[in-house]
């Protein structure tokens, strides 16, 4: 599969799938007016790279300093398709977010609760 | 407007600790531009990171809903782009620490729709309020919501008091529906 890269916008988060590394990496703010369609292919790309058959681990990477509430949707969504795949493989999910910012700890805590598969590390990081 | 009224809007503005204000007709664009103003604002202030990210959050979601519900709007209310709604949108001091405002007409046949998302929230504390996040996650919108059941929910959370709502009929068609949020 083609390295999948998405630009950030004022709106939506930099996404940069970089399939034949197995690593995937969300970074940035994401409040579209309209989340399930900056998402959709996004997550369909996740989902082919879910069926194609490889035991290599994969890495997520989630470097999201705000999201609204219908993102937040989308999000549980993802979860639930990566953590699926983490049946078949080893897959590691790293949350970031800033030692100040308790509403990214807490939806990274929110998000951990329903992980059963994968390995999901809360990691916190400060300005300097 | 002569100036003597303009004036009085801005000493009303003033007397209520209000440091921005917006009354007009509100799009994602709009509501990117003042975000930013307001983050800068805050910033400026040494306000809290955390702090500053909830009066983002909840201003975002307030605006989204205006955005999503107003009655006021121009354009095909069905056409995806281009929705542009009318609204009005505060950020001020409160004794208790920051607050945003949001206020904006809906139709009176709506209110009751309104009131019920409104009581899904209310009363409620913050633990409650994760669980019914979590729930309204999974379940995905509700019928006409046009995908933002969660607002309210979201704001609730950041919100370090409770919610405050009204709504007031100002005539047979409308009602003037107002959320204060305090963080």
């Amino acid at each position: 599969m083609e390295t999948l890269e998405i630009e950030a916008t004022e709106t939506t988060p930099e996404i940069n799938f970089d399939f034949s590394n197995h690593s995937f990496l969300f970074c940035g703010e994401s409040y579209p007016e309209h989340s399930d369609e900056f998402y959709r292919p996004i997550l369909e790309a996740i989902q082919r790279y879910s069926q194609s058959s490889s035991d290599n681990q994969a890495t997520f990477v989630f470097k999201l300093t705000y999201f609204n509430s219908s993102s937040a949707r989308v999000l549980m969504k993802l979860f639930e398709l990566i953590d699926e795949m983490g049946e078949e493989r080893l897959i590691n999910i790293e949350w970031h977010f800033h030692e100040e910012d308790d509403t990214m700890e807490e939806f990274g805590e929110d998000f951990s609760d329903d992980i059963e598969h994968a390995n999901f590390k809360l990691m916190s990081y400060s300005d300097d | 407007m002569d100036s003597i009224k303009f004036y009085g809007l801005q000493k009303t503005l003033k007397e209520n600790d209000i440091m921005f204000c917006y009354s007009g007709y509100v799009t994602q664009k709009i509501l990117v531009a003042i975000g930013e103003t307001i983050k800068k604002k805050l910033e400026a202030e040494e306000t809290e990171l955390g702090k500053t990210k909830k009066v983002f959050s909840i201003f975002v979601e307030g605006v989204q809903n205006v955005i999503r519900y107003s009655a006021d709007s121009i354009g095909d209310s069905n056409e995806l782009e281009n929705e542009v709604r009318y609204g009005i949108i505060t950020i001020g001091h409160h004794p208790n620490g920051i607050t945003v405002q949001c206020g904006n007409l809906i139709f009176n046949k709506d209110v009751e729709r309104m009131r019920e998302r409104i009581q899904v929230v209310e009363g409620k504390d913050k633990d409650e309020l994760k669980k019914l996040y979590k729930k309204q996650m999974m379940e995905g919108p509700e019928e006409g919501s046009k995908g933002a059941s969660l607002g309210f929910l979201e704001m609730a959370r950041r919100a370090g008091y409770p919610l405050e709502f009204s709504f007031e009929e100002v005539s047979d068609e409308y009602t003037f529906f107002c959320i204060n949020a305090i963080i």
